[in-house]
């Protein structure tokens, strides 16, 4: 029996080769995006999951002035105190953020980025397994590095890392004392070299000092296992916590709270956390595209169930006969599952090998590394699943409709298929296709328009051609020697001295004061300490009073602000001017305004923001003369490797950074976009499979027209009209649903595109178009065949 | 075999209600070969599918060998339909993805008759109606008169004690039809019961007994030549 049946699927697929391969390409489609999102998801969900203690590591973060301001760090005394105090607290570790170094070992001399500095039990609380050197030991000493795999091949090659002395930053030397295997790909904390805290001197600003109100490391906690999982626990813990801290301070930094953020949830959930570390994800981008894979799968399955009971017709034969012979329904039923099952399997074949293929693509696209251990065995048995549900659902309804047949009917060729009941089915099934495209579409139109017009807004400065160089080595000692080099060469002469660079700026404080500020405001206040030429080379506008100039003697202790800080300080720009300003303690006036510039992601709002006088160093910022980047690099170069010859010379652009910040936006909204196109191309893959059964199924009808008179325009008119009507309910259905979701996803957005109605003509517009497209070839096809040929088959 | 009592069988659309049979009552017995003619719409076909459990009746008795199957449900007669009785229709019915093997093997699989029997049966049926040459073709690939003889080899490869068979010659030429009739009376001769509707007076010779209906109704019986 059941060979029968494979039999007939067989032969049937073979039969009609073109339908099964739209049925099948249709499914494999949907399979493979859908495993390939699932896949991604999975990935996003699993990160930190590696370590052994994942359910009793929290991270603690800080809340300042209720929500406005919430941030990844803690101050240095807090974890310890709490290990002492708490004795729910099992352990403790501090990290710092990421740091640059020079590192040299022979000739073999580089700029690293990923060098964090930990309290000496790091690989204690953490799972980062060693490959070699002993865990308890490692950070013990204070000049003793742990170094990934990979960075003691690039130093070692083959040699044994462990003992090796680095010569770091030209002056100090740390000897390896572990070696990481590298780094998981799903750790939320990236690095390939760990330092003791101790091995900083007392004075560098982040040497752990007993500083309540300096908010510069990220405070791991691991708990003793909790009762229970409920908040309650946790809010208790949490409670505890402020209580110890607020025993420490006084004044506004009362307002801070402090909060347990689980390990687990900090790669996916810590889109409103200030000073993140880099290559957060989100997990709303992960909802949305889990939604999506289910679009395409529900979508595939929609074809497949269309295409199976518009072709009832040719089955219904069959079915009216094994019925006479004895067939009972219960066995017709799993005859069309087990078909239907079948072309599922062959889609899942396909699918896995076009996953395959695609997965460079994907890769690409989704900043994965997945390789050829992503075809393990999890992974067939999932998308095997996923086939053999797929399968099921596409199949059921087929079933049971076509094992409905009633024989003496069929027999005579009455089909039960051109009943209303099954088409009113399958136009409802053509009408949520077309509702999710469009709304799919709307989407991806919507998030290429904003992600635009986040990247090209103006930013209040000139971005391009912006160069800067960071003061590293011996740049520090002959910072005059510096200044003259540059302004010698008419490319270079156009810069500033600056702390940093506008693009995301993570300084901030609470200590400043001006004549009636609010006494309970913890309104946090970005810094920027630049230089007299800083509005000039970024091409800033003043709106008020001066800038900084050495023309007017001293300005160390004179501010200028922007326009939205004289707008928080209740004054107008020209009334500001010359108004008394404190910050840290040094008491100063504002001399002038500054037009509002971005200096956070442009997604969010614009906060206030003071700058003050830099008459110490940090990094250069050059605007290059137009087209004539090239040669300033190699001009910079020179002044470089002169003045400071024992640093390799790096530098960075702004505009590039500034692309860096939407690169996460971007990947995602890329995915998005490919995805949705996907699903639009499956639905008209089902499409243009209806619209040649239906050109097949009325073939002798538009015969009879013909003979009749018609034309071939009407013909096709006619063949068409049906799928335009479809289109156009689908179409007063999505358009409103769309609409409002956009509104809703751009709200989170504090500058943003409005949703203009040509948005929606555009996505409709392309629908229709689409669907007619895919289905007037069936249309025009069978408006051109002679009329003898469809009747005399009959 | 067969009696049917004060057949009442009604067909209804939204509007009206047609009479199909109106106190229909006829009687095969065990062994008879019996045509039923009449104009079309008279009705014939119908008390075929209603004989053949395929199609219900509204009012009346049908006994089928002494037991009253008026009100079996579908199961119950699906069950008594693939043990007892055999279809063969004026367009053949075979199915296409299916080789003439295979085709007539099909009711056995459904009555899970093991394999090697099922092979036995179906070779020595397709030596009977001498399309044992053909048996790896397919449907397409025959004459009408051959896809009748596999359709008929369906209908008895289960040794059916009744062939129901509507119009077996309707799409056949002269010589063609002749070749199925003579095989349908070797097998009454060889003891079933054969209930034939048909147009044709020719094929109508071939029966003990003709039953003439017109508008739901019977209105003579003969006895054949």
């Amino acid at each position: 029996m059941i060979k029968n049946y494979i039999k007939i699927a067989w032969r049937n697929i073979i039969r009609h080769r073109s339908f099964a391969f739209l049925n099948i390409a249709g499914l494999a489609v949907g399979l493979a995006a859908s495993i390939l999102i699932l896949s991604w998801a999975q990935h996003e969900r699993s990160y930190d999951s590696f370590h052994a203690d994942i359910d009793q590591l929290y991270r603690v973060t800080s809340t300042l002035d209720q929500e406005n301001f919430r941030a990844a760090v803690s101050p240095s005394p807090l974890a310890p105190e709490l290990k002492e105090r708490m004795s729910e607290v099992a352990d403790f570790v501090r990290i710092t953020l990421p740091r640059t170094h020079y590192f040299e070992y022979n000739d073999g001399r580089y700029e690293e980025k990923a060098v964090i500095y930990a309290d000496t039990n790091f690989l204690d609380v953490f799972t980062f397994p060693l490959v070699a050197g002993n865990k308890a030991s490692a950070l013990q000493r204070p000049d003793g590095i742990v170094i990934t795999a990979r960075m003691a091949r690039k130093y070692f090659n083959d040699e044994n890392p462990i003992g090796k002395v680095l010569k770091i930053d030209h002056t100090q030397q740390v000897t390896v004392t572990g070696v990481l295997k590298d780094i998981p790909n799903n750790s939320h904390l990236q690095f390939d070299y760990v330092l003791p805290l101790t091995f900083l001197n007392k004075d560098h600003f982040l040497y752990p000092h007993d500083d309540w109100g300096h908010f510069i490391y990220y405070s791991y906690l691991r708990l003793q296992p909790l009762h229970s999982t409920m908040n309650t626990e946790l809010n208790t813990l949490e409670q505890h916590i402020n209580e110890i801290y607020r025993e420490h301070v006084e004044g506004t930094l009362l307002k801070t709270t402090y909060q347990l953020q689980p390990l687990k949830d900090i790669h996916l959930h810590s889109q409103n956390l200030q000073v993140e570390l880099a290559g957060r994800g989100n997990y709303q981008y992960v909802n949305t595209l889990f939604f999506v894979a289910i679009f395409i799968l529900v979508v595939a399955c929609i074809n497949f169930m269309n295409l199976a009971t518009a072709r009832s017709t040719r089955r219904a034969k069959e079915v009216g006969l094994r019925k006479v012979i004895g067939a009972n329904r219960l066995q017709l039923i799993f005859q069309f599952l087990g078909e239907a099952l079948m072309i599922a399997y062959f889609s899942f074949a396909l699918a896995i090998g076009m996953v395959w293929i695609s997965l460079p693509l994907f890769n690409n696209l989704a900043n994965t590394t997945f390789g050829a251990a992503f075809f393990n065995l999890t992974f067939f048995l999932s998308a095997l699943g996923i086939a053999t549900f797929m399968g099921f659902v596409a199949g059921i309804y087929p079933a049971i409709y076509l094992s409905s047949f009633i024989p003496i009917k069929v027999l005579k060729g009455i089909f039960a298929g051109s009943g209303t009941g099954n088409l009113v089915f399958r136009n409802t099934l053509v009408v949520i296709q077309f509702v999710v495209s469009i709304m799919l579409l709307v989407g991806t139109l919507l998030a290429y328009q904003q992600l635009n017009y986040l990247k090209n807004r103006n930013l209040g400065f000139d971005k391009s051609g912006l160069v800067y160089v960071p003061m590293v080595g011996d740049i520090w000692g002959q910072q005059q020697a510096y200044r003259n080099a540059l302004r010698d060469n008419p490319l270079t002469a156009n810069f500033s001295v600056t702390d940093d660079v506008p693009t995301n700026l993570r300084s901030g404080t609470i200590d400043y004061y001006f004549d009636g500020k609010d006494p309970n405001s913890s309104l946090i206040l970005p810094t920027m300490d630049v230089d007299e030429h800083f509005l000039d080379v970024f091409d800033m506008q003043l709106i008020a009073g001066r800038s900084f100039s050495p023309q007017f003697g001293n300005d160390s202790s004179n501010y200028i602000v922007n326009k939205t800080l004289v707008s928080h300080m209740g004054l107008s720009p020209q009334q500001a001017i010359g108004k008394p300003f404190t910050l840290w303690d040094k008491k100063g006036m504002i001399i002038g305004v500054v037009k509002d510039f971005n200096f956070k992601p442009a997604s969010q709002i614009i906060e206030p923001i003071v700058l003050k006088y830099n008459d110490w160093g940090g990094m250069v910022v050059i605007k290059a003369p137009t087209n004539q980047l090239e040669a300033t690099l190699k001009a910079l170069r020179k002044i470089n490797t002169q003045l400071n010859p024992n640093f390799p010379f790096s530098y960075g652009f702004v505009d590039r950074d500034l692309e860096e910040l939407y690169l996460g936006e971007q990947r995602l909204s890329n995915l998005f976009n490919f995805f949705a196109l996907l699903a639009i191309f499956v639905s008209c893959l089902g499409l243009y499979g209806l619209s040649s059964y239906v050109a097949e199924r009325r073939a002798k009808e538009i015969g009879i027209r013909k003979i009749l008179g018609s034309s071939s325009f009407s013909i096709f008119y006619l063949l068409s009209k049906n799928f335009l009507v479809l289109v156009a309910i689908a179409m007063s259905i999505a358009l409103p649903f769309s609409w409002y979701a956009g509104k809703t996803w751009l709200a989170s957005f504090a500058y943003r595109i409005d949703i203009h109605w040509n948005i929606l003509i555009l996505a409709a517009g392309i629908a229709t178009l689409t669907a007619m497209l895919t289905t007037s070839y069936q249309a025009w096809k069978a408006a051109r065949t002679n009329p003898v040929d469809s009747l005399r088959d009959e | 075999m067969i009696k049917i009592t004060n057949l009442q069988k009604y067909y209804r659309t939204e509007e009206v209600e047609t009479v199909a049979l109106n106190n229909v009552s006829i009687h095969v017995k065990e062994g008879e070969f019996v045509a039923v003619m009449g104009p079309s719409g008279c009705g014939k076909s119908t008390l075929l599918n209603i004989v053949g459990l395929l199609d219900d009746l509204d009012e009346g008795s049908y006994l089928f060998n002494g037991t009253e199957v008026a009100k079996f449900k579908e199961s119950n007669r699906s069950n008594l339909r693939k043990h007892n009785i055999g279809f063969v229709f004026q367009s053949f019915n075979l199915i296409d993805e299916l080789t003439v093997f295979e085709n007539v093997e099909l009711p056995l699989v459904y009555t899970k008759v093991p394999a090697a029997e099922r092979k036995r049966r179906v070779e020595e049926v397709l030596e009977k109606v001498q399309i044992m040459h053909r048996r790896n073709h397919f449907p397409q690939q025959l004459s009408g008169g051959q896809q009748q003889r596999v359709a008929v080899a369906r209908a008895v490869v289960n040794n059916p004690k009744l062939i129901l068979a509507d119009e077996p010659t309707g799409n056949l030429d002269s010589n063609n039809g002749n070749e199925v009739m003579q095989l349908l009376t070797e097998l009454n001769e060889a003891g079933t019961t054969i209930v034939m509707v048909t147009h044709s007076e020719h094929d109508a010779k071939f029966a003990d007994r003709v039953i003439r209906m017109l508008d739901g109704q019977v209105i003579m019986e003969t006895v054949g030549s």
